[in-house]
């Protein structure tokens, strides 16, 4: 009779159970705990830069060339905005999954502390968002008729570079969370658009739209060239190597990509939707908008950043020092220490999640409430003010969802993860649709139904799961 | 799992079904070639084997006789493919208390039962497993045993076991006249769901002590920490419990082990002695051609258990005495390469590569023609069928005190040494060189007590009228002619 049994122990191991990084969220923490009202002051606005800089300079930007750099773009200016947007627009919907692929390589590459496997990350992931980026704008030049725009050419080749620095700009922007150098970020995000700002306005004006829009790029190249040479000094770039085993991540992490394709995807769908169908054609091209949800999606989607700081220094830090305390330890606790870690992980979740949504719920009521002197405030009197409404509502269960489907990646809930996205993406899509067929046209309000949709369906997940969460990674593992 | 029809089984003959665990037909050695002898002694059944092996890389080291009419491979390793079906409430809360009844008062009524229900609904051990109901007795279990070390380890080990147990539950159990399992463990559960489901005689004959192998195998391993260890010899210890619940005829090869059933949990009327048995007519007529070098021979497997090292060494000390003597190691070397290259080493260190020779598998016949000794080294032994042999050819023994030994060599304590004591072992071997008169009258003895206790001819007539009378008792109880 032979030994087997007790051999097969052995090969009895669980599988390494990777944990996100929230390592900006520490720093900003720290400062937050000084206490003074200076410090949170700078703690949020620190959090703000490092979570949506671009994304606000580009909203202010384009506000502020339409009201003083008009005679710049005075050529067309539904052409020089609508390109602006579309390539914001389309760089989410079509990388998002890409993003969150690198932000968890870069995690787990920070969680085993090797520092030397970032810097090739970063070059492959550029390379393969330039080439991807080109080929999707020389695409789409190729079927379009741009004959009507001065120095088409120009325009041309403009495009191209600047959905191809738009698309590196998302990529940077989760890179340079690692960097602790917060000032030089904000002051690089301020210089670049002041020099889109200048690039709008003198090249608009000696070569048209074209011209503003090469003026525009100028000025975003110029933030991700800065950002690149402040990374460079925490992470040199010794050689231009490639990284294949990030692309390993791309078929080890599948439903991570997916997840991010899908999300992205959610969040744009009734938009781009509404172009195609009730919105508005620039003629000899496959440029559409829709002006009356166009400018209010973009103001509503301002009023996230409290929120999305919020999280990222109070609930997910404090989240995650419990997690990691859970995790870490799952392998040597006894069942009591175990259970109490994983109640303190629980509580901290709870309490993150519980605070989140009132911080956020009291700051758009706030909004709601007065939202006619919001609106004139920032110089859109024409916006109707029941779309605005719905789409501050829709943005609060937006964060939700996302908020929640961070919390469902950390508690390895993939699968719940994944769904929540898909479903979003799915509900969005066939509530824009039916709305503008059968239903009297109420722009945003499909968006708003989605995005409850998914908030409830991880929501539901999240209380289900999360305090049998020992038992999933158990059997998960096994 | 496969099944595959070897001949066509004779409806005239009643089908008996062995359940072996881990031995016969896939590993070599004296449980394997006691099935095989019993097989082609009783060619008046058909026989159904029911291989129990860990993995799936199976050689078959046995030809068929022509009465096995069918063998069916069952791998405990092997996943489940099944999409497993929702267990229901009822199934845990059985379970719980079918555990709270072992552990109260070792009452495994409850298992018929579960039997039936893993029968008849075939829940896939992950189903079962990976369940939150499966988790949270886990747990309770886990806090209440294990409380002071990490539940992980608890948990894998908890998964380990289980996960056999249950799929065995779910196995496809052929149809047989009668049942007979060479061991307890899986092997003895398999015997008990066959009685559960289709009520036939089962007979459980021991070689070894299942259990006890297990157990020491446990305590070895030095990854089972803290309770994994109680875990582990518990459930041994309850699945020996659960074969002799179940059988008709507990079964050992001497007296010891039988006692050791007994205090086990075996009932003392179910229990009986049968020992080995050997072909006296292949060594009795033997030629003993002494030859002029002393010659001593061990004949075993080159693997850790028969501890031929130990050989070695006595070996080494013997030379000092008797430079010229010759000592063969007769046995396949190929079950493990690692340890036949160190004691290949010990032999070059010890600079006696002239008095040893490794045979390799071998006819044994050709060497007990001319040995003068047969030693035994092993760690553990059950009742070694080459004491037998040696005894029927002539030839005197010197070995370990292991299992039913001492009681074959008649506690002659100058032949006996203690495991792992190469030095007394070697005294043995020295005694024997001295003194003739001594050998004279040892083997003389030796080859009257193998004729009169050890034929296999008397074993396997009186395995025939086990196996007929046990069949026929069945039949009048349930009325069936």
């Amino acid at each position: 009779m032979t030994d087997f049994t007790v051999n097969k122990l052995k090969t009895f191991k669980p599988k390494q159970v990777f944990p996100k990084m929230a390592g900006i969220g520490f720093e900003l923490y720290k400062i937050l705990h000084k206490g003074t009202l200076s410090s949170i002051l700078r703690a949020f606005f620190l959090g703000i830069i490092i979570v949506a800089g671009p994304w606000i300079l580009s909203v202010i930007s384009i506000y502020l060339i339409q009201k003083f750099a008009f005679s710049a773009i005075s050529e067309n200016p539904a052409l020089f905005t609508v390109t602006i947007v579309y390539v914001y627009a389309f760089s989410l919907f079509l990388f998002g999954g890409i993003h969150y692929i690198f932000s968890r390589y870069i995690a787990d590459m920070l969680y085993i502390e090797d520092h030397e496997s970032i810097p090739p990350a970063l070059i492959s992931i550029i390379a393969v968002v330039v080439f991807l980026s080109c080929l999707i704008t020389t695409t789409f030049i190729y079927f379009n008729d741009f004959s009507f725009v001065r120095n088409e050419i120009l325009y041309a080749v403009s495009l191209v570079f600047l959905f191809a620095v738009i698309n590196i700009l998302w990529i940077m922007l989760i890179y340079v969370a690692l960097l602790k150098e917060y000032n030089k970020i904000f002051l690089t995000y301020l210089s670049g658009t002041i020099i889109s700002l200048l690039g709008v306005f003198i090249l608009g004006d000696l070569y048209g739209v074209s011209g503003a829009l090469l003026g525009y790029t100028t000025g975003q190249f110029a933030i991700i060239f800065i950002l690149l040479l402040i990374s460079l000094k925490s992470y040199p770039i010794k050689s231009l190597t490639l990284n294949i085993y990030m692309f390993k991540y791309f078929s080890e992490f599948k439903y991570l990509f997916f997840m991010g394709l899908f999300f992205n995807m959610a969040i744009w769908a009734d938009k781009i939707i509404y172009w195609f169908t009730v919105g508005t054609n620039i003629p000899g091209t496959y440029f559409y908008h829709f002006i009356s949800y166009d400018i209010p999606v973009f103001l509503a989607y301002i009023s996230m950043i409290p929120g999305l700081v919020y999280f990222l220094v109070v609930s997910e830090t404090k989240f995650h020092t419990k997690y990691l305390d859970f995790v870490k330890n799952l392998l040597t606790d006894t069942i009591k220490e175990m259970d109490l870690r994983k109640e303190a992980m629980l509580s901290a979740l709870v309490k993150g999640a519980t605070g989140l949504v009132l911080f956020q719920l009291v700051w758009t009521a706030a909004l709601i409430f007065n939202i006619k002197r919001v609106i004139v405030f920032m110089g859109y009197p024409q916006i109707n003010v029941m779309i605005m409404s719905i789409l501050l509502i829709a943005v609060f269960f937006h964060m939700c969802s996302l908020v929640l489907q961070i919390y469902l990646l950390y508690l390895e809930l993939r699968k719940e993860a994944l769904l929540a996205a898909l479903l979003y993406f799915l509900c969005n899509t066939c509530f824009t649709v039916t709305g503008i067929f059968y239903l009297p046209l109420v722009p945003g309000i499909s968006y708003l139904a989605a995005s409850m949709v998914s908030s409830l369906y991880c929501l539901y997940h999240l209380s289900q799961k999360a305090p049998v969460i020992d038992f999933i990674l158990f059997t998960k593992s096994s | 799992m496969d099944s595959i029809v070897l001949n066509t089984s004779d409806p005239e003959k009643k089908t008996i079904c062995i359940i072996a665990e881990g031995s016969y037909p896939y590993v070599t050695g004296g449980v394997s070639a006691w099935i095989q002898d019993i097989i082609s002694g009783l060619d008046n059944y058909n026989f159904i084997l029911f291989a129990i092996t860990a993995d799936q890389d199976n050689t078959v080291k046995y030809d068929f006789p022509p009465n096995v009419v069918q063998l069916e491979n069952r791998i405990l390793t092997e996943p489940v493919q099944r999409p497993g079906k929702r267990v229901n409430n009822d199934f845990f809360d059985q379970i719980t208390t079918f555990h709270d009844e072992i552990m109260k008062n070792q009452d495994f009524n409850r298992l018929e039962w579960i039997v039936k229900t893993m029968q008849k609904y075939r829940y896939s051990n992950i189903s079962i497993q990976k369940n939150t109901r499966s988790w949270e007795m886990t747990k309770i279990l886990g806090n209440k045993n294990n409380p002071l070390y990490p539940f992980s380890d608890y948990y894998w080990a908890w998964l380990a076991s289980h996960e056999y147990m249950l799929k065995i539950l779910t196995w496809d159990i052929p149809v047989a006249d009668l049942y007979h399992t060479i061991s307890t463990g899986y092997a003895g559960l398999t015997a008990a769901i066959a009685k559960i489901m289709f009520n036939k005689p089962v007979l459980l004959t021991e070689h070894g002590l299942y259990n006890k192998e297990r157990e020491i195998d446990i305590k070895r391993a030095r990854w089972v920490l803290g309770y994994q260890r109680d875990l582990w010899v518990n459930i041994f210890n309850d699945l020996g419990k659960i074969t002799y619940d179940y059988s008709d005829l507990v079964i050992s090869l001497f007296e010891m082990n039988r006692n050791i059933q007994i205090s086990q949990g075996a009932q003392r009327d179910k229990t009986m002695v049968i020992p080995n048995g050997i072909e006296l007519s292949r060594y009795l007529d033997l030629k003993i051609e002494s030859r002029e070098k002393f010659s001593v021979g061990i004949v075993a497997r080159v693997v850790p258990i028969k501890d031929i090292k130990n050989f070695i060494i006595a070996a080494k000390i013997v030379t000092e005495t008797i430079p010229d003597s010759e000592f063969f190691i007769i046995g396949p070397e190929d079950e493990d390469m690692a340890y036949y290259d160190e004691c290949i080493q010990l032999v070059a260190n010890f600079k006696i590569e002239k008095n040893i020779i490794f045979t390799g598998k071998a006819d044994v016949r050709e060497y007990y023609s001319f040995l003068d000794v047969l030693v035994l080294s092993s760690i553990r032994e059950a009742q070694p069928l080459v004491i037998l042999e040696a005894y029927a050819a002539g030839i005197p023994v010197v070995s370990t005190r292991v299992g039913n030994v001492p009681e074959m060599l008649d506690y002659d304590e100058k032949l006996l040494a203690d495991p792992k004591d190469s030095f007394k072992l070697a005294d043995g071997i020295i005694t024997l060189y001295q003194d003739d008169e001594y050998r004279e009258s040892l083997v003389a003895a030796n080859r009257e007590k193998v004729i009169k206790y050890y034929s296999k001819t008397d074993l396997i007539a009186t395995y025939d009228g086990l196996y007929s009378k046990q069949i026929e008792d069945f039949q009048t109880e349930t009325g069936v002619s």
